[in-house]
């Protein structure tokens, strides 16, 4: 590494998708990276859109990003090949690979520094996200609760709370968002151009790279907001009703023949359902210790809370029995009851009362609920509603 | 998972200095490095898929060279088939063999108790 403040190239490939590249572009002009000096660079692919090109080069400018068009598509790994030795003739340190339809959050660049850093043999750190493969942490509707720069930075601080820099080994990257220490090329090589126009080169390095003893990471502390198929469905790169291309997979599976029992195996590790758990929980209480939260005691519809909105509402297992569920901006989570205290439990989990509780309906268990909430000294409302079920 | 006091010692030990994210470089300069960079791998890449090409021809060649084996020595065993298949043929229909079938009948019919 060289000496003073570390570089990092921000390299955003981008080909056509007016929706999503200006909120793109903005975003990741907007980081405000703290311990590192970052360089955008978005490599446009020769996007055919008319015009598209022309307002985007001039909303680079305006927000003092770097922008180069190639002459003719050149395909994604080509394409991200630009960024790659870019980065390494500009004597970077480190180089992000980056979707045009993310949103990162402003502190991005150091967590995913941080997690590099954590050990010399991470080959790479893929972002954490709603859409990011096997590894998301999944969302019920991401466009609606997380496609906002105010929410990506709190999901992020958040997060970064619970892992820190710990890195999380996966069968492979991710190149929608991912960083490569940039020295770490001149072992490993660049994306293979094979891979055409695009889909499988980066699980192609990924596994290039750990035969070279190296680590390919996931940082679960990086949060970043993920559209997903932003431009490659636009492109007509992926074949209908597929999410990658078949001919490259066939590719991998001639190079690396053991690679998805691998895969298969990780899936069964459970690691991914304890990151999932460890989130959620996190996400839930950090946002009821800021903005509180409310209990729905009645088989209400499934509540859909705002930003801001912490939400416990009961709903039946498999036995029927009810179990209490957290929902805050698309995440939810079902709360552990012990010993059937559902009161006791909702409170431990948040370590704290709820601001409000609501009961709708007559039954009479629901009641004997709020009850036990009053006598904690919480707040009930009752409203009329009509029975639970038919 | 990262302990938390790790994590605030981390986030403490940082130099709190928010700074302003920046072009990779003034915007002729980064076209003329791009594209220096981009002519200069493209002919790398151009060697590689050329060198790929001929890796796959001779492949090509030698599996069809292969197969040309493969098939020679089927239609040669096809053939040594079919003369044996011939042969058998005209000995299961000759008189001899017809002949020798009624004689074991008979024998079988005359040794039962």
């Amino acid at each position: 590494m060289s000496e003073g403040p570390r570089r990092l190239l921000f390299a955003i490939t981008v080909y056509n998708g007016r929706d999503v590249v200006p909120d793109c572009l903005r975003s990741a002009a907007a980081m405000a990276p703290e311990t590192v000096d970052v360089d955008v660079l978005v490599l446009d692919d020769a996007s055919p859109a008319p015009g598209f090109s022309g307002e985007i080069e001039a909303l680079c400018a305006e927000l003092k990003v770097g922008y180069y068009r190639t002459p003719r598509n050149l395909g994604i790994p080509r394409n991200v090949n630009l960024g790659l030795l870019r980065a390494l003739e500009g004597g970077y340190d480190y180089v992000v690979i980056a979707n045009s339809d993310i949103l990162m959050p402003n502190l991005l660049c150091d967590h995913l520094v941080e997690i590099a850093d954590s050990d010399e043999r991470i080959s790479s750190v893929t972002a954490w996200s709603n859409n990011v493969s096997i590894y998301s942490l999944p969302n019920g509707a991401p466009d609606r609760f997380l496609a906002d720069q105010e929410r990506v930075n709190w999901v992020s601080s958040s997060i970064y709370g619970q892992f820190g820099d710990a890195a999380v080994d996966v069968p492979v990257g991710i190149s929608f968002c991912i960083l490569i220490p940039v020295p770490l090329l001149r072992h490993v090589g660049l994306m293979d151009p094979v891979f055409g126009r695009g889909y499988c080169e980066e699980t192609d390095w990924s596994l290039r790279a750990q035969s070279l003893g190296y680590r390919v990471c996931l940082g679960p502390s990086a949060f970043v907001y993920h559209r997903g198929q932003g431009s490659t469905s636009e492109a007509g790169v992926l074949p209908a009703g597929h999410t990658t291309v078949p001919e490259n997979e066939r590719i991998i599976d001639l190079r690396y023949p053991l690679f998805r029992s691998q895969v298969d195996a990780f899936i069964r590790s459970e690691i991914l359902e304890v990151l999932v758990a460890d989130a959620r929980r996190k996400l839930l209480v950090d946002a009821a210790r800021e903005w509180g939260y409310d209990v729905e005691l009645g088989w209400s519809p499934e509540p859909s809370p705002e930003w801001g909105e912490i939400t416990v509402a009961l709903e039946p297992d498999h036995k029927g029995r009810p179990v209490p569920v957290a929902r805050f901006i698309g995440f939810a989570q079902r709360i552990p009851v012990i010993d059937d205290d559902i009161t006791t439990s909702i409170i431990e989990y948040f370590s704290r009362k709820p601001a409000s509780v609501r009961t709708v309906g007559p039954e009479k268990p629901l009641h004997d609920l709020a009850e036990a909430f009053a006598s904690l000294g919480s707040g009930v409302v009752h409203e009329i509603g009509y029975p639970a079920r038919v | 998972m990262a302990e938390p006091t790790k994590q605030k010692a981390a986030v403490a030990g940082r130099t709190q200095r928010a700074k302003q994210v920046s072009a990779a470089a003034p915007s002729a300069d980064l076209d003329r490095e791009i594209d220096r960079l981009s002519l200069a791998q493209a002919l790398r890449d151009f060697e590689v898929a050329n060198s790929r090409v001929i890796d796959l021809t001779q492949r090509l060649i030698s599996a069809n060279e292969r197969a040309d084996t493969v098939q020679r020595d089927l239609d040669s065993l096809r053939t040594e088939h079919a003369v044996l298949q011939a042969r058998h043929h005209e000995a299961v229909t000759s008189g001899a063999y017809r002949l020798a079938g009624r004689l074991l009948l008979l024998r079988s019919l005359v040794r039962r108790p």
